[in-house]
């Protein structure tokens, strides 16, 4: 095999069975454990290592399903801390919406001269409606009738 | 997690359109801007919340103006171009002449008040615009304001 130094070719039989060994007591490094996983599945292995091949590959299908859980794990935290920083935020703008923004407004400008004082504003307001009604008597009385009970308002 | 943050932000955009008002959109709407509230020949009345609940209102804006031919020449014109979006309306004449138009607009969104629209021509000179909105009906507005014709 060009380009590969395979290491395959460097260890004896023994030295693999010492590799081995080595595996089981949980003395090999990474680096080992790698190799070694690439001599048993890279068919040069024969059937006396079925055992060792089995365990190999049951700690790399281990590993596989525990390692991203932790990834997933962190940043489903941190997507859950966003949405609820996003609705705390909703809910905190609404309340200071709803509770600084006037509710009940009522002013008024005649010739340029503000107004707030609500009989006042009133007042205008009737006698800009009064512009609609008609000459009619009994239309003015609506009229006065239906906006009457403003100017009990204080 | 990336739908939730489309809901999330469909959301903020929902009560953030909602919260504007809903004579934006008008022809009207400009002239209620606040320009006429430092003229010396406008009156200008704003009325919102509780004191309208009442008459089924939850907000009254009017401009008055008195010799003011080309605020009244703006005024007509803003009116007739928001007159064509109404479903209902009518009209009070004088001869020939309207003198008084009263124009009922659909909800600016579903579920939302009506709006209406209210146009006083005194004379070229003068006239009266009044802006409304609540979940009322302009046949009661109409009889507020004028003798309902048998």
């Amino acid at each position: 095999m060009t380009g590969k130094s395979s290491t395959h070719s460097t260890r004896t039989p023994h030295d693999w069975e010492q590799l081995i060994e080595r595996y089981y007591a949980g003395e090999t490094s990474l680096h080992e454990e790698e190799e070694l996983r690439k001599f048993l599945f890279s068919g040069e292995a024969d059937d006396r290592y079925d055992d060792t091949r089995a365990v190999l590959a049951y700690t790399q299908m281990g590993r596989r399903q525990t390692a991203p859980r932790v990834h997933a794990t962190r940043h489903h935290a941190l997507r859950v801390w966003a949405a609820a920083a996003c609705i705390a935020l909703m809910l905190g703008g609404g309340i200071v919406y709803y509770t600084t923004a006037p509710r009940d407004t009522c002013v008024a400008y005649v010739y340029g001269e503000k107004q707030t004082d609500p009989e006042a504003v009133i007042s205008q307001m009737q006698q800009s409606v009064s512009q609609f009604a008609s000459t009619d008597v009994a239309v003015e009385s609506q009229l006065d009738a239906i906006f009457s009970p403003l100017e009990s308002i204080p | 997690m990336k739908r939730l943050y489309k809901i999330l932000i469909t959301s903020l955009l929902l009560v953030g359109t909602s919260v504007a008002q809903a004579q934006e959109g008008l022809a009207i709407a400009p002239l209620f801007a606040g320009q006429y509230n430092h003229d010396k020949q406008a009156v200008v009345v704003l009325i919102k919340g509780d004191k309208l609940k009442e008459y089924h209102l939850s907000l009254f804006r009017s401009i008055a103006i008195t010799d003011r031919p080309d605020d009244v020449a703006l005024f007509e014109a803003a009116v007739r171009a928001d007159s064509s979006k109404a479903n209902n309306s009518e009209t009070v004449k004088s001869g020939n002449n309207t003198i008084a138009g009263y124009y009922q607009l659909p909800p600016a969104s579903p579920g939302g008040e009506n709006r209406f629209i209210l146009f006083r021509k005194l004379s070229p000179d003068d006239a009266t615009l009044i802006y409304l909105e609540g979940h009322t009906q302009l046949d009661r507005l109409i009889k507020l304001f004028i003798n309902k014709k048998q």
